[in-house]
This record gives structure tokens, C-alpha cells and sequence, in this order.
């Protein structure tokens, strides 16, 4: 599409064509195929991309729902006999999520636009894994490139390999976790990055960093917040973490 | 193709007003089976929760942005999309090996045509939003901010732009999406249906 057209088009969706134009219009919409084509995937682009946009808030307050369903239907070991209880506690604290994100949302209306991305910190150090051992070496090599290469599915797979043979390797679980949360897996890569944070690994600073940030991701700000407020001053990614605190 | 809005269209109701009461249902009511062709065919229960969660994402941005009606039952649509969801990751990841669970797989050319038409939603929506993260730059901020505030002053004032520079750039920015959405290679398969 030329960019007059596109021009065009913006204009007779914003109704600011006058009479004359609007007939020239629709004579074109009608007798010229490629036009109507072109007319039809802007609309169709537009009113998607505008509705996902204008309505990220209430797919949001969604997500936290089935969130919550999720824990409490999908895992194991969850029987009806602790359910019932569950359901009156969750419609309340459902009833506290909606609330709060209708304050959320009626603040972050007008001022959503100025908040940080996601991209300006998903500044990864690269995966240089300083174990060998013969049968892993080639996967390790793979998950390398992989994950320096920013192919992400890929080095996911590898590490999910080389987490078979060394379970325990906390390194190797914080690496899955970004790789999951770049494709956005959260409820996968929170979970991995939950129990590295919980631990007394070298990595628990930088699991509470990489959360913050895949709250970021899911524009869950305030989540973000109270996960940059727990990095110490003498961790490496305070820094970091205040810069963004300032920045939401 | 009957029109008719079936009865538990509730659901994509529930969906849509993230009704707690009746979400609780459907996971209690609709779940189980997802978990266990999950877990039968080398999944977590993890990987159940995410298949089941962004499967009705999906739902709730196609009822959001389309009005879409469900005329068959919720059951065997919600179950085929989450298999399927399932299906691509593991082929993704490379497993071909599937245990068929028969037994709980009974579909209509109906509800077949309503998890295509779903299916068909997710892909094409996706590669929307694709070309516009790889559009990047000031045309992405531009368009970002107009989806959002729509109103074309707004934006102008937010961004600190003139008016008419605001909606020049828009529909040079909408020009080039649109140009990146049509020349992707998976684009003439991903039809309106």
C-alpha cells in the first residue's frame, strides 16, 4: 500500500472525509480490489492491535485468575475436601484483585505509556558454563550458542538436556528460567526462579532480579516493585533495581 | 452452520467479565481431561496449567476483539484447542510419540470448524504483533501509544508531536506493518475465516 492510501484510509476511519471524499472512497472500495484488500487489513490490524492494547488491564486481571485456578486445579495433590473453604477465600480475594485493579487501571490509564520496557533491562550476561563432562559437552556447546544467539527455544531445550544429568546445578536452572521467560512461560520460569530465590545460592539475588523483570514483562507493576525492593545494597543488581524502581 | 449461541457460551461470558464463580467451574468441570493428556504424553502439570491458561487467553481475545459466539458445547472445543496447543509443543520440542486417548475425543464438524476458526484467530493475531515488535523504532512507539489512547490528539500530546505530523506518521507507520504483515511467509495461510 502507498502511503497515500494509507493516508487516505486513516482519514476515512477517523471521519474526517468530507461528502466529495467519502463517495471517491467507497467508488474505490468498490471497484478496486487491491484497494478494498489493502482497506481491509489496515481495519482489521487497526481494530485488532487497538482492542488488545486499549484492554491489556483486564486480560492482566484475567491472567491472575486463572493464576490462581490454575494452582488450585491443575497441581497435584489438591483434593475437594480443601476446596470448598478455597472457593470462598478466593472469590473474597478475587473481589480485593478486582478492586485493586481498578484503582491499578484508573491510575495507570494516562501514565501506562511512560512506564520502562521490558527489552531496556533483558540485558542477559552470556551462558558460559565452565563444566565438562564428555557426554554433555556437545549439549553444552549447543545451550551456549543457543542462548548467546538469543534462541531461546533452543537453548531451553538443551538445558532441560544437561538439568537431566545435573539437576542441581543452580546455574543451569537460572538460565532455563530467562529462556522460559523470554517465550513467556511465566508460570514455569517464576516458579524456577521462586525456588532459586528462596535458596542460599550465589544466583538468589539475581533470581529475585530476573522476576522483577519477568513482572515487567507481564506489566504486573506492582509485583515488579516489591521484588526490586528485597535486593540487598550489596548484590550486583541493586543498581539495576533502583534504576527501575525510579523508573515505575 | 447454526448461529445459535449455545448455553455455555456462560463461559466465554465468564471469560470476558473474569467471573470468579463460574471460572471456578470450568476448571473444575473441564480440567481434568487436559491434565491427563498432558501428563500422558510427557507434560507437567505445569505445562497442563500454561496449555490450559493461554488456551483461554486465546478464547478471550477472539470473544474481545470479534464477538465470538460458541454454538457447540464448551467441552470438546476447549479440550480439542488445548490438545492441539499441547501437540505443537511437543512437536516443537521434537516428540513425535502420542498416547491417543480415544475415549475422551469426540468431535463435530461443528465444533472442528470453531477450534479452526479459533486456531486461525491466535495465529493470525500473533503475527500482528510479531511484525510490530519487529517494526521496532519510533514507528512502534507511535503506533503503541495510538492502539492505546486511540484518540490521535492525545497521542500528538503525549508524544509532543504536532496533530497533523501525529496522523501523517500513523498511517506511514500503518503503511509499513501492514506491507511487513503481507509479505510474511505464512501470511496467504492465515485467512479470515
Amino acid at each position: 500500500m502507498n502511503e497515500k492510501d494509507a493516508q487516505f484510509i486513516e482519514q476515512f476511519l477517523n471521519n474526517e472525509l468530507n461528502e466529495t471524499e467519502v463517495k471517491t472512497f467507497n467508488f474505490r472500495l468498490k471497484n478496486d480490489v487491491d484497494f478494498a484488500k489493502e482497506f481491509n487489513l489496515y481495519k482489521e490490524v487497526n481494530d485488532t492491535l487497538s482492542k488488545r492494547f486499549s484492554d491489556k488491564d483486564r486480560e492482566n486481571e484475567l491472567k491472575e485468575t486463572l493464576t490462581i485456578l490454575g494452582e488450585k486445579y491443575v497441581k497435584p495433590n489438591k483434593n475437594n475436601s480443601d476446596a470448598k473453604p478455597k472457593i470462598f477465600f478466593l472469590q473474597r480475594y478475587n473481589k480485593f484483585l478486582v478492586a485493586a485493579s481498578l484503582v491499578i487501571f484508573a491510575t495507570l490509564l494516562w501514565f501506562n505509556d511512560s512506564k520502562p520496557n521490558f527489552s531496556d533491562y533483558a540485558n542477559y550476561p552470556n551462558l558460559e558454563l565452565t563444566t565438562r563432562s564428555t557426554t554433555a559437552n556437545n549439549h553444552i556447546k549447543k545451550a551456549e550458542n543457543s542462548f548467546n544467539n538469543k534462541d531461546y527455544e533452543a537453548a531451553q531445550k538443551e538445558l532441560e538436556i544437561l538439568l537431566k544429568t545435573d539437576r542441581t546445578k543452580v546455574e543451569l536452572q537460572l538460565y532455563l528460567a530467562i529462556c522460559l521467560m523470554e517465550q513467556n512461560h511465566f508460570n514455569k520460569a517464576d516458579k524456577l526462579l521462586k525456588k532459586i530465590s528462596n535458596g542460599n545460592s550465589v544466583y538468589k539475588d539475581k533470581a529475585i532480579w530476573y522476576l522483577a523483570l519477568s513482572k515487567l514483562k507481564q506489566e504486573r507493576y506492582k509485583k515488579c516493585k516489591e521484588y526490586l525492593k528485597k535486593i540487598p545494597k550489596d548484590s550486583s543488581e541493586y543498581a539495576d533495581a533502583q534504576d527501575l524502581l525510579s523508573r515505575l | 452452520m447454526s448461529l445459535k449461541k449455545h448455553s455455555d457460551h456462560k463461559y466465554i461470558e465468564a471469560l470476558l467479565q473474569n467471573d470468579n464463580r463460574v471460572l471456578n467451574e470450568l476448571y473444575q468441570k473441564f480440567s481434568g481431561k487436559i491434565i491427563l493428556y498432558v501428563t500422558k504424553n510427557s507434560g507437567s502439570y505445569d505445562d497442563a496449567q500454561d496449555v490450559i491458561q493461554e488456551v483461554l487467553i486465546t478464547i478471550f481475545h477472539q470473544a474481545n476483539e470479534r464477538n465470538f459466539t460458541l454454538t457447540c458445547p464448551f467441552d470438546a472445543y476447549f479440550f480439542l484447542l488445548c490438545k492441539r496447543n499441547w501437540l505443537n509443543k511437543l512437536n516443537k520440542k521434537g516428540i513425535k510419540k502420542v498416547t491417543i486417548l480415544e475415549e475422551i475425543t469426540s468431535i463435530t464438524d461443528e465444533q472442528e470448524f470453531l477450534v479452526q476458526e479459533t486456531e486461525m484467530y491466535e495465529k493470525r493475531t500473533a503475527l500482528f504483533e510479531k511484525k510490530l515488535i519487529e517494526l521496532g523504532g519510533k514507528c512502534k512507539e507511535l503506533l503503541d501509544v495510538s492502539f492505546k489512547l486511540k484518540n490521535m490528539e492525545k497521542v500528538a500530546a503525549f508524544l509532543n508531536i504536532s496533530y497533523g505530523y501525529a496522523r501523517k506518521k500513523k498511517s506511514e507507520c500503518m503503511s509499513k506493518l501492514t506491507k511487513m504483515i503481507k509479505s510474511s511467509s505464512n501470511f496467504n495461510s492465515l485467512t479470515t475465516m
